[in-house]
C-alpha cells in the first residue's frame, strides 16, 4: 500500500513537472551545445568560425544527404552499427540517431521491451540484461545538421503556450438531441460536450492507477506495428521525450478487455448509428482506444467514408485544430486526384511552422479539451489533434442519416475505401484521408430516405437481435 | 513517350507510364508542358546526378520493374533480378542511390542503399570502413578507448550464445 501509493505520487509529481514545463509561456530555445552528441543546427554554421567535420568525418559517404545516411545505417545490424560507430566521429553520432535504434527494438522484439529513456540503451538493455554495460554519448564538435538536431530540439522543447490559448469551440451541457441535431449535426459543426463522460463508469474506471492495476498485463495495438502490454507502454510514456513518440491505437480494445465495453456507452447523441447494421466482417474500423504521451497524435486528416466521429477524452489534454471541409489547412497539400499529400514533417513540426499562419489568413477552430470532455467532429472537417499531456481516449467513427448517403458514395468508390493507415513513425492518423470538397452533400434526399432508413433500421436490428 | 535529357546532354526517349514511376518526375511533367506547351520538348535533368550513364541505369529498373508488374512476377523474382542489376562498380551504386534519391524512387534507392549498407556491414573493423570509404579517424585515442570499452558489448553477445 505504501509503495504504491509512493508510486502515485511520484506519478503525480513527474505528471505536474510535466505540466509546469508545458506551461512555461516562455519560448523555449535550447541552447545548441546540449545536444547529446552535441549536434548544432546548420545554420550555426553562418556565424560559427568552424568546418562542418561531416566533409572528412563522412569520406565517400558525405555525398550523400543527411536522410540518406541515416537511411543506409538503418539497414544495419546492432553489431555492424557497432563496427560504423568507431569509424569517425559524425559516423558515430549518425550511428547513435535515436530512430535507428528504435528500427531496431522494434523489429528485433516488438513490443517486448521496456523503455529506459534512451533506444539504444533500450536495445541492449534487452538484448543483455545487465551484462549491457550502458551507453554514455560522446559528444562531439563541429558537426552540424538539421536532420540531426530538430528532432531533439521538438523532443525536448515545451509545447508552446501560445499554441493552446486559442479555443473557441462551443462548449455544453444540458444539450437535447433535438438540439444537437439542429445545431451542430445538420450545418456540421463541431461541439463539445462536458457532461457525458463524467456519468460514465469510464471516468472512474479507467483512471491510470486503476486502469493499469486491471488490465497492465494486457497487450495493446502500438503504432499499427507492435503489441505492447499497457505496464510497458504506460511506462514508456513516462519517460518518452520523442517528437514522434509511439502511440497506443487499438481497435479491438473491446474484445480484449470486454468490461471496457460495458463501461462506456454510445452518449444518445450518437445511438442512430446506422454501421452498427453493417456484418461485423465487412465493418470498416470504427473504435479505437487512444493513449499517447505528449507531443503524440495525429496529423491533419479527414475522417474518410464521410464518417463523422466522437472523442471522448477520459483524462490528459488535447489540443485539436479544425477546418471547415472546404478550407485546406496550411502545409496541407493535395494531390492532382483531390487525395491528401502526405506530410513529410511531424506534428509539431507544423505547429512551429505553420500555427503562427492560423492567426493570420482563414481563422480555425481550436480548443483544449480535458479529462471529462467529449468533442464531435464533423464529417468533412479536417482536423488535427495534438496530445498535450499523456492523455486516454476514446474514439469512434459514426454514420446517422444526416450522413448516411454521402458515407454510401464514399464506400461505393472502392478504390479509395481504406479502413487503416499505417506509418512507421507513430504519427498515426486516425483515419485516411478523403477529398471531401469533391464530393456534393444531399441534405434535401437525406430526410426523405431518413424516415425509410429508420424502419429498415429498426428492423434490420429486430434481425440481429 | 516523353524526352528526357541527362545533365551531359544525352537525350533518353522513355514511355510515359514508366517515367511516372519517378515520383519527381510525375510532378515535374506537369509543370513542363504548361510551361512549354507540348510534351515534346525535352526535360532536362540538370542536376549532377542525372549522369548519362546512371540514367540509362534508372530507365533500365523504372522499365524492367513496370513489366514486372504488368506481368504479376512473383517477388523472389524481382528480388533476383534486383540483384543482378546493382552487380556494378561501386562508384556506380553512389550514383544510383544519388539518382533514386533526386528521382524520388522508392524501390531503386531502398535497393541501392542495401547494396551500400552491405558493404559498410561486410568492413571487418573501423579501420576497414576507413579505408574502403575514405573517412579520417578523427578520434582521440582516449575517444577511442572508451567506445572500445563500451562497445565490448557486442562482443559479449557472441559469447552469450
Amino acid at each position: 500500500d505504501d509503495s504504491s501509493s509512493a508510486q502515485a505520487e511520484g506519478e503525480e509529481t513527474s505528471q505536474a513537472n510535466k505540466r509546469s514545463r508545458i506551461e512555461k509561456d516562455k519560448s523555449s530555445e535550447v541552447e545548441a551545445s546540449s545536444h547529446p552528441y552535441g549536434v548544432k543546427p546548420l545554420g550555426n554554421l553562418m556565424f560559427e568560425e568552424a568546418e562542418n567535420i561531416r566533409t572528412s568525418s563522412l569520406g565517400k559517404l558525405n555525398i550523400f544527404d543527411d536522410m540518406t545516411v541515416i537511411k543506409l545505417l538503418s539497414m544495419l545490424s546492432y553489431q555492424d552499427l557497432n563496427k560504423i560507430a568507431s569509424a569517425s566521429k559524425a559516423l558515430y553520432v549518425f550511428s547513435h540517431n535515436p530512430d535507428v535504434w528504435r528500427n531496431l527494438t522494434l523489429e528485433t522484439f516488438g513490443g517486448d521491451f521496456t523503455f529506459t529513456g534512451n533506444w539504444k540503451t533500450t536495445f541492449g538493455t534487452r538484448l543483455l540484461g545487465d551484462k549491457f554495460p550502458g551507453h554514455v554519448p560522446l559528444r562531439v564538435e563541429n558537426l552540424f545538421s538539421d536532420v540531426l538536431f530538430s528532432p531533439w530540439m521538438r523532443a525536448t522543447m515545451t509545447i508552446r503556450n501560445a499554441w493552446l490559448k486559442r479555443d473557441n469551440i462551443d462548449r455544453r451541457s444540458n444539450l437535447s438531441l433535438e438540439e444537437f441535431v439542429e445545431k451542430y449535426e445538420k450545418p456540421g459543426r463541431p461541439v463539445i460536450i462536458t457532461d457525458v463522460i463524467p456519468t460514465r463508469p469510464a471516468q472512474e474506471a479507467w483512471a491510470k492507477e486503476t486502469l493499469l492495476r486491471r488490465f497492465g498485463d494486457v497487450k495493446f495495438r502500438v503504432s499499427a506495428t507492435v503489441d505492447m502490454t499497457l505496464d510497458r507502454f504506460a511506462d514508456y510514456c513516462s519517460k518518452a521525450s520523442e517528437e514522434r513518440p509511439l502511440y497506443l491505437f487499438d481497435k479491438s480494445f473491446c474484445s480484449s478487455c470486454p468490461e471496457m465495453d460495458k463501461e462506456y456507452s454510445t452518449p444518445i447523441y450518437f445511438q442512430d448509428d446506422l454501421m452498427r447494421l453493417v456484418p461485423a466482417e465487412i465493418r470498416p474500423d470504427y473504435r479505437w482506444l487512444l493513449y499517447g504521451p505528449a507531443r503524440s497524435g495525429s496529423s491533419f486528416h479527414v475522417d474518410p467514408n464521410a464518417n463523422f466521429a466522437w472523442n471522448a477524452l477520459i483524462w490528459g489534454r488535447k489540443k485539436w485544430i479544425f477546418y471547415p471541409p472546404d478550407q485546406v489547412p496550411p502545409g496541407v497539400e493535395l494531390t492532382s486526384d483531390g487525395g491528401m499529400q502526405q506530410t513529410e514533417f511531424s506534428l509539431l513540426e507544423w505547429f512551429e511552422n505553420y500555427y503562427p499562419q492560423t492567426k493570420e489568413g482563414y481563422r480555425p477552430l481550436e480548443c483544449l479539451t480535458t479529462g471529462g470532455e467529449l468533442l464531435y467532429v464533423p464529417k468533412g472537417w479536417w482536423h488535427c489533434v495534438l496530445n498535450v499531456d499523456d492523455s486516454l481516449a476514446i474514439a469512434t467513427n459514426c454514420v446517422t442519416r444526416y450522413n448516411l448517403l454521402d458515407a454510401v458514395d464514399y464506400l461505393q468508390q472502392a478504390s479509395r475505401a481504406q479502413s487503416e493507415y499505417r506509418t512507421d513513425d507513430g504519427d498515426v492518423p486516425t483515419s485516411v484521408i478523403y477529398p471531401s470538397p469533391l464530393l456534393p452533400s444531399r441534405p434535401a434526399v437525406a430526410a426523405t430516405t431518413a424516415s425509410s432508413c429508420a424502419s429498415d433500421a429498426s428492423a434490420a436490428a429486430a434481425v440481429a437481435a | 513517350n516523353i524526352i528526357i535529357e541527362s545533365c551531359d546532354g544525352v537525350k533518353f526517349s522513355v514511355a510515359r507510364d514508366i517515367l511516372m514511376r519517378s515520383e519527381l518526375m510525375k510532378s515535374m511533367l506537369e509543370d513542363h508542358i504548361e510551361a512549354c506547351g507540348n510534351d515534346v520538348d525535352p526535360i532536362p535533368l540538370k542536376d549532377n546526378c542525372c549522369h548519362s550513364k546512371t540514367l540509362e541505369k534508372v530507365i533500365e529498373y523504372l522499365t524492367k520493374h513496370e513489366e514486372f508488374e504488368a506481368n504479376d512476377v512473383p517477388a523472389w523474382q524481382r528480388v533476383e533480378w534486383d540483384q543482378q542489376f546493382v552487380k556494378i562498380d561501386g562508384e556506380e551504386v553512389f550514383n544510383l542511390i544519388l539518382a533514386a534519391n533526386f528521382l524520388d524512387v522508392d524501390g531503386l534507392l531502398d535497393l541501392g542503399c542495401r547494396t551500400l549498407a552491405y558493404e559498410l556491414g561486410s568492413c571487418r573493423s573501423a579501420e576497414e570502413v576507413r579505408g574502403r570509404f575514405k573517412l579520417s579517424n578523427d578520434f582521440t585515442p582516449a575517444e577511442e578507448e572508451r567506445l572500445a570499452q563500451e562497445a565490448g558489448w557486442v562482443e559479449s553477445t557472441w559469447r552469450a550464445a
